[in-house]
């Protein structure tokens, strides 16, 4: 079995002068590209999902509550009130929230501390009072918490827990640490839920499992789908 | 094997001829040289699209990288992107290069048992540092993960719920990780990407072409790419703004988290930090051991992702510990038990000897072990 060889330049000695019309092939071809490139410009178009407005107070930066401060007053009718204003004349009814015949408004939800005097001073009502009888200011609420919370405490002294606004720069006079009180509200200390900001709508963030989660799909797998599915690309809803 | 011919020298090559110009042979070069240029127009026709602003002027076309830009350069290239801002959004930014502190490494901390994925850091971030509107671009990632697995694929960024957190997920944010051995910066081909001495890994926008190697590198998916002309509305411009940061971007442009080093070379808190209402993340300067990063990384089992591709993040997660609360069903039925047991005495206020250590340990679900190890 011999293998053939050709040596370059034999073919084209040997071609006939009636095959020169091959030499319209690369200005016809030329053409074809151009019309393909001219007519298939742009290539697809995806979807851009339209903006969204986010509402500027949900990024409003501050401490989630206002804590109560020294004096400890609260507000009755838009006048502020001291508290030893009532307390010194009236008598309470019991120490038991269930008891209460004012401040109904306090939602009492934290465990087995239910009593209005594990915390406050029953002397003093703009005081608080420690365990050992020490009165402490609402200013230095974590010292309370600290009888029961120790490990949270120790934390929060370290700053690995709890809230740190304005500046990084340890002992900077810009940086604020936040107190137990002005995230947890003492007398329901569970943090709440909140309801989340929109999911993201960007071109890539996706999911593999994009029929399973359907209407949530990246614009570009949606626009894949749309292409790919006969019946128009409606997209099932799931939930 | 009889016809191989040996080449023997210049003499022997026949005399070459003139052409001949025939009306065949100029009709099909003519065309093809019509048809070839024709091509090449329809190849170039996607610049027509092109709007004016995105042909570089002069000043942009020549100027320097990052790094090479002598103060008076940097001041010409500030003024240049000032006047193009001014233009384009009808503000005058306060736009400034800010170098790196000295002494400072940043590194940030994230409590996985603290966020409760709210996506507030999400926005804030994107209010903060100009990104498109749409199409939306977003530096941080809110994965839901299910309880007991930390794999990703698992997780799903399109939750959607009434309220959060879900007691059966918790939440995993992720954004760029500042490597200490970035791959992005390897793989840009004109190092358009790099490391600065605080750790925040940088992009001068104005000098990256493009080609999305990063993006490919980047084993936490932490690069976004500019595929569209970026849409931000005029009153929502950030125009505190700094050249390797927060500046508006154009088409073709990566970008990536910096750690707001805008805010944070100047002493203040990222925005995503600041925005965090759980205060899940923490920040700060891991050279100095009283910052709160360098007291999580001393005190708390932290945790990287990817820690085996050797990258060496300075994004550090951990959990925290858990406290007995409502959410925790285990714990609520613990407490319904003991209130039922106790009767009268549930509630009372402690005794002197302080609240009954049995009582105390009675109420944890089983897998709390009072803080012991």
């Amino acid at each position: 079995m011999s293998t053939s060889t050709t040596v370059p330049g034999s073919e084209t000695q040997g071609r006939p002068p009636d095959q020169r019309w091959l030499g319209w092939l690369l200005p016809i071809g030329f053409c074809v590209v151009a019309v393909g490139l001219f007519a298939g410009s742009g290539g697809p178009t995806i979807p851009v999902p339209p903006a969204r407005a986010i509402e500027p107070s949900a990024l409003h930066v501050a401490p989630r509550r206002t804590a109560l401060s020294d004096p400890a007053h609260i507000m009755i009718e838009g006048v502020p009130q001291r508290c030893n204003g009532c307390h010194q004349i009236f008598d309470s009814f019991g120490t038991t929230v269930a008891a209460r015949n004012y401040h109904q408004e306090i939602r009492l939800s934290h465990g087995m501390n239910d009593r209005c005097v594990n915390c406050h001073s029953e002397k003093d009502r703009e005081q608080l009072e420690l365990r050992d009888g020490t009165r402490v200011p609402y200013a230095q609420t974590p010292l309370l918490c600290a009888q029961c919370h120790g490990t949270v405490f120790r934390d929060w002294e370290r700053g690995t827990h709890g809230k740190t606004l304005g500046s990084w720069v340890t002992q900077s006079e810009a940086q604020r640490r936040l107190s137990c009180n002005e995230c947890h509200d003492p007398h329901s200390p569970r943090y709440p839920s909140y309801e989340p900001m929109p999911g993201p709508n960007t071109l890539r963030m996706g999911t593999p499992l994009a029929p399973s989660h359907g209407h949530s799909a990246s614009p570009l797998q949606q626009w894949f789908h749309h292409s790919q599915s006969p019946t128009g690309g409606q997209e099932p809803h799931h939930d | 094997m009889t016809d191989v011919r040996i080449w023997d020298g210049p003499s022997a090559r026949p005399p070459r001829q003139e052409p001949e110009l025939t009306r065949r042979s100029f009709l099909r070069t003519g065309a093809a040289a019509l048809g070839g240029m024709a091509a090449l127009a329809a190849a170039l026709s996607p610049l027509r699209e092109l709007a004016s602003d995105d042909i570089p002027d002069l000043g942009q076309f020549l100027q320097k990288h990052y790094k090479e830009m002598t103060p008076t350069d940097m001041e010409a290239a500030l003024e240049r992107i000032r006047r193009k801002v001014e233009e384009r959004f009808e503000v005058r930014p306060h736009l400034r290069d800010i170098k790196p502190m000295e002494g400072v490494e940043f590194v940030y901390a994230l409590n996985l048992s603290r966020c409760i994925g709210c996506r507030k850091c999400v926005h804030a971030c994107v209010a903060e540092n100009n990104q498109s509107r749409s199409p939306e671009v977003q530096y941080i990632r809110v994965i839901e993960m299910p309880r007991g697995t930390l794999d990703v694929e698992r997780g799903n960024h399109h939750y959607d719920r009434p309220t959060v957190p879900d007691p059966n997920h918790f939440y995993l944010p992720v954004q760029c990780h500042q490597c200490a051995n970035p791959p992005c910066v390897k793989v840009c081909p004109v190092e358009a990407t790099w490391q600065e001495p605080d750790g925040i890994t940088v992009i001068d926008y104005d000098w990256c072409i493009g080609c999305r190697y990063c993006e490919a590198a980047c084993p936490y998916w932490a690069r976004r790419f500019n595929f569209a002309r970026p849409h931000l509305p005029k009153e929502q411009l950030n125009p505190t703004m700094s050249y390797l940061s927060n500046r508006p971007r154009e088409k073709g442009v990566m970008e990536k988290c910096h750690f707001c080093l805008h805010r944070t070379r100047e002493g203040r808190m990222p925005a995503c930090v600041e925005i965090c209402p759980t205060g899940a993340r923490k920040f700060g300067n891991v050279l100095d051991p009283h910052s709160e990063v360098s007291q999580i990384l001393k005190t708390k089992r932290v945790f990287v992702l990817k820690e085996e591709v050797g990258t060496l993040p300075r994004f550090f997660y951990y959990f925290d510990e858990r406290y007995p609360n409502s959410l925790d069903p285990e714990a609520v039925a613990i407490a319904h038990r003991l209130k039922a047991e106790e009767g009268d005495a549930y509630g009372l206020p402690p005794g002197p000897d302080g609240p009954r250590r049995e009582f105390i340990a009675a109420a944890q679900p089983q897998w709390w072990n009072g803080g012991r190890a």
